[in-house]
């Protein structure tokens, strides 16, 4: 199934790229890349949509901390994000959400995000049903522990052609 | 490293080891911003603009005497890794969580043995894998307790004392950590069920990044009777534990980093760096945050004492004997990412102010209240860890530390280079080998990890030591070298 498919309903699913992917090659639909930030670690997420965008990065912040995690899906759940309605609909606010809900996840219930199928995506809230596949210390091998996505020179885009960037950093 | 931009403002020569930053430099500085570095760190330092940061955080509501930076210095969110700021509640003073960082009451405590270096050594790679199988350590890796939310509100307000009181630990462990284990004033009911929920299994882990567990030699005594007050003694093995607040305390920084950021606007602050959000420490998000982040405080010095009970009793196993036998007794327990509500002398006066430790230590020196009755002669341990392939310091505090920076040192070596930088062309089984021709044993959860937690990619912690020595806040106590390194 090829990136942002319409399925019946609206919805789009999004593939999985190959599990711990990661280029330094210039943008290209759904690709991350990670870049050196003092003592922490940057990403730079491009995505033919917001939802294709959410998806990326999710994959970014996992392959930062994974270095082999789960590839299959162990089991399915909704997840859904929204910022504070004080802080105004905005898409920075709606990916720190997002990210950190999945990262709640994981540390809570060892949750790796695998797949994603968008019922909603901004501008107030996302919400999707979500693949995970289950985080084993035994057969997987971790490498980062993320302790927050920050709002240091976060910026979230729309450009030209309805391609969306995103650009943030993670406190490792 | 690549922070984009180089410090190109002021630094004035401003006695031994010191550099200022005039209050003139920058619109909004209400105080002049102090680094304590000597010729060659200030270059270091230079690079990373963390000095900007400095006079950023001079611009503070209520900030007093100075925005200070210890020679570790380095670029952070809103303070710099470093950074020392004390303002003062009744002056509309602030509390920033960026002041005190995600992992709230990071910080190390050092155990001391009866053991000698040639009982341990031909022992050490069987300690280290014993240590290794005990200690919960890496990511994903859950405490062998999960904590009831009955248990959690009592580790949030007791700390240490709670972990102690059910058998985990001795009751003189809380006369030598600082705070006695616990702050006053941590309320849980400003602590999210988020928060609660991802920290309920994590006490007694370790976690994963710079935290690590290491055996130690003390192979330098600099000062006999502060060494002979703190029960140190030259060729004895010592263990060093570097941990914090988990993710309970990433979780309350990133609330009340949301909860903040209104909160400028709200006061009317003009803050030239939004990631320094803060509020005024007498509102209601100051007291919130404060009661919030003295939960996690607590919950700190819980996981360090659930560790160091881990500790004991692999150290027991290997040995055969109990740990009282072994003289496994606490020296001291010291946080380095806190705010804590202290009094100062301003202007001839002691009043309470909220003093902002980023990456730094608290050093109270000889006669201080607050240093335990048994080392009142001689002055608070302090505690500043090395990379794992070098040494680590025990210091104690000195009265200009007092004077100056509201008894605050140094905390570390910090980072010289990138995770990139450091990893690329090295493996972690690269690292772990060179490590053991050194005579180190390393274990670690995850092989590029300890790539990139390598001895190059650290500052010499000798240098930045010598720094606070020759500026007077601090004197070595003595050094210690690692025999062993478990790492998450």
């Amino acid at each position: 199934m090829s990136l942002g498919a319409a399925l019946p309903g609206g919805r789009s699913l999004c593939a999985r790229p190959p599990a711990g992917i990661m280029t330094e090659e210039g943008a290209a639909i759904g690709t991350f890349r990670t870049f050196d930030h003092t003592a922490d670690i940057g990403l730079e997420v491009r995505g033919e949509s917001l939802e294709d965008l959410l998806a990326t990065a999710a994959r970014g912040v996992f392959s930062i901390m994974m270095d082999d995690g789960p590839r299959e899906v162990a089991a399915e759940a909704d997840v859904a994000a929204a910022p504070d309605p004080s802080l105004g609909d905005d898409a920075a606010e709606l990916l720190v959400c997002w990210l950190q809900e999945l990262l709640y996840r994981f540390e809570t219930e060892r949750l790796v995000p695998l797949e994603f199928d968008f019922a909603e995506a901004g501008p107030a809230r996302v919400r999707a049903r979500v693949g995970f596949g289950r985080f084993d210390p035994e057969r997987h091998a971790a490498r980062l522990e993320v302790k927050a996505v920050t709002y240091h020179e976060l910026a979230v885009r729309e450009e030209e052609g309805g391609m969306w960037s995103a650009r943030f950093i993670l406190d490792v | 490293m690549t922070e984009s931009r180089s410090y190109q403002g002021p630094l004035e020569p401003a006695g031994e080891c010191r550099w200022r930053i005039p209050k003139s430099y920058k619109r909004g500085m209400r105080v002049d911003g102090i680094i304590y570095a000597d010729d060659r760190l200030i270059q270091e330092i230079r690079k990373d603009n963390a000095a900007e940061q400095v006079a950023n955080v001079a611009c503070l509501p209520g900030i007093q005497r100075a925005s200070l930076a210890m020679p570790d210095i380095h670029w952070g969110y809103g303070f710099p890794i470093g950074g020392v700021a004390a303002t003062d509640p009744e002056e509309g003073g602030v509390v920033s969580p960026g002041g005190v960082g995600y992992d709230i009451n990071c910080g190390v405590r050092l155990l001391r043995s009866d053991l000698a270096r040639d009982q341990v050594e031909p022992k050490v790679k069987q300690l280290v894998d014993q240590i290794f199988r005990d200690v919960p350590c890496g990511v994903g890796i859950g405490g062998a307790i999960k904590f009831s939310s009955a248990d959690m509100r009592r580790v949030m307000t007791e700390g240490a004392g709670f972990i102690v009181e059910r058998g985990y630990g001795w009751p003189e462990d809380l006369d030598h950590t600082e705070a006695g284990g616990a702050l006053d004033g941590a309320d849980p009911d400003a602590v999210s069920k988020r928060a609660v929920e991802r920290g309920n299994d994590q006490v007694g882990t370790l976690g994963a990044g710079n935290h690590f567990l290491e055996v130690q030699v003390v192979d330098e005594i600099f000062d006999a009777k502060a060494a002979e007050a703190f029960g140190i003694a030259a060729g004895t093995v010592a263990l060093l534990i570097h941990s914090g607040s988990r993710g309970f305390g990433h979780q309350i920084c990133d609330d009340y980093l949301k909860l903040m950021r209104g909160a400028a606007a709200k006061y009317g602050f003009e803050l030239p760096d939004p990631q320094l959000c803060c509020a005024p420490v007498e509102s209601d998000e100051g007291r919130r945050y404060l009661g919030a982040m003295r939960a996690a405080a607590n919950y700190a010095w819980a996981n360090r004492q659930l560790l160091m009970h881990l500790v004991r009793g692999a150290v027991a196993k290997v040995f055969g004997s109990k740990a009282q036998d072994l003289g496994l007794g606490l020296v001291y327990d010291v946080a380095h990412n806190i705010a804590k509500i202290e009094p100062h002398m301003v202007d001839g006066c002691s009043k309470p102010l909220c003093v902002h430790r980023k990456g730094a230590t608290r050093a109270f020196p000889a006669g201080h209240p607050e240093v335990p009755k048994d080392y009142r002669d001689v002055g608070q341990p302090v505690l500043i860890p090395g990379d794992m392939g070098r040494y680590s310091f025990l210091l104690v505090g000195e009265p200009a530390a007092m004077e100056e920076t509201f008894g605050s040192v140094c905390h570390g070596a910090g980072r010289r280079m990138s995770r990139h930088e450091a990893a690329r062309g090295v493996r972690g089984e690269e690292v772990r080998d060179r490590l053991a021709a050194r005579g180190i044993v390393a274990r670690s959860r995850s092989w590029k990890g300890l790539a990139e937690e390598h001895s190059d990619a650290y500052k010499d912690v000798a240098d930045v030591v010598a720094v606070v020595e020759r500026a007077g806040l601090a004197r070595r106590v003595c050094r210690m070298r690692p025999l062993g390194v478990v790492k998450g």
